[in-house]
């Protein structure tokens, strides 16, 4: 009975996956063989994609993925790894082996940030294989809450002096220098306003927050009653035919204000791989699915090769560069000065490395007074409290506030830390006010072994690999913490063995890490 | 619209969709319950399956998921301590102290129920209410954002409890941690020590696991709690309709706050069930029972986090915008099947989004029946030796930190917010605030800083609304704490 329940379930959780057809099945060979490389491809294609999923860069990788993996007849998975705008996208393509498996979707943003993060190392080392399409970028407005065309939206400006709000994504980004470029170009006064997402800034304009949003053609679609008011491309978009260009408004030099999409990988690809994902770009691109995908998306899809491709990197960092500079939003070349030095990293590591020293002294001194079983909760204040100690000078290095940033950087921070202190030592003086009580029997040797146990599996794991390690972790931990069924340790570790393989490995694409050492 | 609701019904009630929602609900069952998978990882990992379906069957299948993977979070947070999403840190306060007290069904029961019951809600609130409410959360200013958040973290002085001091000492630690990374407001990077891995600040997912599911194994193996407990020893059994029924009002209150709070774009449903479980403590016959196994408490998170759900869907489906993470995802799936959401997919295609709604609807009844029989298998987990337990929660936080970003820098974060989790809590220092702290610090500075440059300090006192909510925040945090200061001094 309970068998039968279980392949029932089992046939229940299967049956999504007979009507996903497209995800498993292998299509009939329609398309002209890729041309051969020996050995390659021999496992799924990683397209790496650097924003969470959900944003225009990731629909368009899985747009892609799904008809690449028709076109090569071999399974491609597009995973997520955002952080730093890019850069952690980026590292983790590079600490792969240079064989082709890990494609970068990659956005004009990715070198804005690259600059404003001071690490154009990353650009040097990326092969920017293939430019695939790009977008202007446009102005919207709401026609219920103000200007419903650009002389309106410029008059308020020009005419009533009023400051103007654009509403937008993140400061230092792509388009906020776009929105830089041509608030300086046309002449209008306005405030940058970033928000989270691209979401959320066209909900504030829909709310009336804002004079204007600068960003994709297609966020107008969220309601009718945003209006694309200007394009900055060097002619009007299909999808808005209402839509000037600025050139036609009398506007000249926003032709090129975009933000283009495309694929790179690692330098050092061999060149017979280079050839294979250059056939397989061109195919995609002409696919019937591809193009009627992107037919009502105001998208240009246009193809440049890698020659081509690099000088549009070369060139937008240069303007990113100038902007980002103009803007004192580049990384501080000036010496740090007075306090400010003790955030440096020689002195903040000098600085961590005493306090480190004080706590352990400290821990040792009180373990021979009345307030022994206090101890440990005195250590965890003062650890704290010198955390806040050298929080609070890392936030004299944070860029000062300023009129369009009432606050600043450090401000916050700032107001915790002096919340935090002052009640960490009422807290501190409350425990050593209070009767010293009994210390509680633990079993602190059994703990630190296996905290020992676990970073040390931590620590070999590069070196020997995800599977040698849980070989050796589970068994190992499990009889130290004093479980001695031998024949239910190996069915434990293999079946956690089998679940990370097919879980984590074959379905969520998660490579878990192989060793140096013994790479499997 | 009923007939179209029905008509919404009539394409959602035959085997395939059926089939298709129980799968749904099921994988994000599990998926919620497992640390370091997210809803909106969830139901990502299922957009390729979906390319061979049709649009509307698609979108049931990962609306199924994203129910259930809300629901799931719940799970390991009453078994073991180890919440698998960060709303469901307000179910395990009272959930897990339920299944210490050899009450798992008790705590499974209540939160299986309240989930269904406030998914329902919030789904008929997207129904009946979806273009009125979009068109309010739209106008909700950044100060407003800010009040919100200000009244979420009013609630530390209810989760308190005695040690308020500590309590606060622990939302600001978390309210310090998540200043940690590049600034969303001038992009600059704060505490980072140069790590790139810093720059979007400490992940939520490796702090979850380190601060709950690690510091839990190692204060267990501190204190050698190794003994099993058969769940046959202790009386506990499956509540009964009378139990439920007692909770009616704190269930449908914290639905409509769920759905309400879900509703503003970037607001979150782990800020609906904070403002819940507060609410529930104050208006509580029991408020000494919170914290110590009150099915009230149980109660009020999971009813405002599932119906979170519903309110996420406003915006998405009344404007193409993101109520949250998991709609985000699926707005890319929408656009991957070429759809357009927002307010042309109602004029284009009413019979999808019927669908949908209907889809929602059946599926809380899903969800219901699911979670219960499921609930009898996850009350065994209370059986396994703890030794096989606490290696499996271990090897849980590790691949679990890892698979977020592919790195083993996140599973050292969440092995140091295990070890900071431990020792706050064995010096009594409360966990949940942290979380609050980290999750509301990063919402209440950008929506401070960007009201500041947009309307300057005169915007806090201007608009009815912001001040509202920051007067209730005032009288959230103060009453309790001069109840408090009473007591103490009738006590002395």
């Amino acid at each position: 009975m309970r068998a039968r329940q279980t392949l029932l379930l089992i046939a229940l959780l299967l049956c999504p996956l007979a009507f996903a057809g497209d995800a498993t099945e292998r299509a009939e060979p329609l398309y002209p063989p890729l041309p051969y490389v020996e050995g390659f491809p021999s496992q799924p294609i990683r397209l790496i994609v650097y924003t969470s999923p959900g944003g225009l860069i990731d629909v368009t990788a899985r747009r892609f993925a799904r008809i690449a993996q028709d076109v090569a007849d071999h399974p491609f998975a597009v995973i997520n790894r955002p952080g730093g705008g890019g850069i952690v996208a980026f590292e983790e393509a590079l600490r792969e082996p240079a064989d082709g498996h890990r494609l970068l979707a990659v956005t004009r943003s990715n070198i804005s940030r690259m600059v404003v993060t001071g690490r154009e190392d990353l650009i040097e080392r990326i092969h920017w294989h293939s430019y695939i399409m790009d977008n202007p970028h446009v102005l919207i407005t709401n026609s219920d809450e103000g200007a419903a065309d650009w002389p309106s939206l410029l008059a308020a400006t020009t005419d009533q002096g009023v400051q103007q709000r654009w509403l937008g994504v993140d400061i230092g980004g792509v388009k906020h220098l776009s929105g830089v470029s041509i608030a300086e170009t046309a002449g209008v006064d306005m405030r940058w306003i970033p928000y989270g997402s691209g979401g959320e800034a066209v909900a504030a304009l829909l709310g009336g927050l804002g004079s204007a949003y600068l960003g994709n053609p297609r966020d107008a679609l969220a309601s009718p009653r945003l209006r694309v008011v200007v394009v900055a491309a060097d002619e009007r978009l299909r999808e808005f035919p209402d839509a000037p260009t600025f050139a036609e408004l009398g506007v000249d030099g926003l032709e090129d204000e975009l933000i283009w999409r495309g694929f790179a990988f690692r330098k050092g690809i061999p060149d017979e791989v280079q050839a294979w994902y250059d056939a397989l770009i061109r195919q995609v691109l002409h696919d019937p699915r591809w193009v009627s995908a992107w037919q009502h998306e105001a998208v240009n899809l246009r193809y440049r090769g890698h020659a081509e491709f690099t000088r549009v990197v070369e060139r937008d960092r240069d303007e990113f560069r100038r902007l980002l500079a103009q803007l004192e939003l580049l990384p501080d070349d000036q010496p740090p000065s007075g306090l400010q030095r003790l955030s440096e990293g020689t002195w903040l590591a000098a600085a961590g490395g005493l306090a480190v020293l004080f706590i352990v002294g400290l821990g040792a001194g009180l373990g021979r007074t009345r307030w022994r079983a206090n101890c440990g909760e005195i250590l965890l204040l003062g650890s704290l409290a010198l955390t806040v100690l050298l929080a609070g000078v890392m936030t004299l290095q944070l860029p000062p506030r300023s009129v369009a940033d009432p606050i600043g950087p450090g401000g916050i921070p700032a107001v915790w830390l002096l919340a935090l202190a002052p009640l960490l030592v009422w807290q501190m003086v409350a425990v050593f006010r209070s009767p010293p009580g009994q210390a509680e029997k633990t079993d602190s040797l059994r703990l630190w072994i296996t905290v020992g146990l676990f970073t040390l599996s931590l620590v070999l794991m590069p070196l020997l690999g995800y599977l040698l390690v849980c070989l050796l972790y589970i068994p190992a931990l499990t009889w130290f913490l004093g479980y001695r069924r031998v024949g239910v340790i190996a069915v434990l570790t293999t079946a956690w063995l089998l679940f990370s393989e097919v879980v984590f490995q074959r379905l969520m694409h998660v490579d878990l890490p192989r060793g140096a050492l013994l790479p499997w | 619209m009923i007939e179209s609701l029905f008509g919404g019904l009539g394409t959602v009630m035959a085997l395939v969709p059926l089939i298709t929602i129980v799968v749904g609900i099921v994988l994000g069952i599990l998926i919620g319950a497992m640390p370091g998978l997210s809803p909106s990882m969830g139901v990502a990992l299922m957009v390729p399956f979906t390319y061979g379906m049709s649009p509307t069957l698609a979108l049931i299948l990962l609306v199924g998921i994203y129910i259930g993977s809300s629901y799931g979070g719940s799970i390991t947070g009453i078994m073991v301590n180890a919440p698998g999403t960060p709303s469901a840190v307000v179910t395990a306060i009272d959930g897990y102290a339920l299944t210490r007290q050899g009450k798992p069904s008790t705590a499974l029961g209540t939160s299986i129920i309240a989930s269904s019951v406030g998914g329902m809600f919030g789904t008929l609130i997207l129904i009946l209410f979806s273009v009125p409410l979009a068109a309010a959360a739209v106008r909700f200013h950044p100060s407003e954002y800010f009040a919100f958040a200000l009244f979420g973290m009013a609630t530390i002085a209810t989760l308190a409890g005695e040690n308020w001091g500590k309590a606060f000492i622990a939302m600001l630690v978390g309210l310090l941690i998540a200043t940690v990374g590049t600034d969303p407001i001038s992009g600059h990077e704060r505490f980072t020590f140069g790590f790139t891995a810093l720059s979007d600040g400490f992940l939520l997912i490796p702090a979850l696991i380190g601060m709950f599911a690690l510091s839990e194994v190692f204060r267990g193996i501190e204190k050698g709690e190794f003994k099993l407990e058969k769940l046959g020893k202790v009386s506990d059994k499956w509540p009964r309709f009378a139990h439920y029924w007692k909770l009616k009002w704190v269930t449908l209150r914290s639905g409509a706050i769920g759905t309400l709070v879900g509703v503003f774009p970037g607001a979150g449903a782990t800020i609906g069930s904070f403002i819940s479980y507060g609410l529930a403590k104050r208006f509580s016959k029991q408020p000494e029972q919170f914290g110590q196994g009150s099915a009230e408490g149980v109660t009020a998170s999971e009813a405002a986090d599932s119906g979170s759900v519903g309110g996420a869907m406003v915006p998405l489906l009344a404007l193409g915008i993101p109520g949250s993470a998991p709609t985000a995802v699926l707005i890319g799936a929408m656009m991957i099947h070429d759809l357009t959401p927002g307010p042309q997919l109602f004029l284009r295609n009413p019979e999808m989004i019927y669908a949908i709604f209907a889809a929602m609807l059946v599926a809380q009844f899903v969800l219901l029946f699911v979670g219960l029989a499921g609930g009898r298998l996850w009350v065994k987990v209370a059986n396994i030796p703890k030794e096989l337990l606490y290696v499996l929660i271990t090897m849980m936080a590790l691949i679990g930190s890892f698979a977020v970003r592919n790195t083993l820098f996140d599973v050292f974060c969440c092995l140091g917010f295990g070890l900071l989790g431990w020792w706050m809590r064995r010096h009594g220092y409360p966990l949940a605030p942290v979380i609050l702290g980290l999750v509301l610090g990063s919402i209440a500075e950008t929506n401070f800083r960007r009201a500041l440059m947009m309307d300057g300090w005169t915007i806090f006192f201007s608009r009815p609304v912001t001040l509202t909510l920051i007067i209730l925040a005032a009288l959230s945090f103060l009453i309790p704490m001069t109840n408090r200061i009473r007591a103490i001094r009738h006590r002395a």
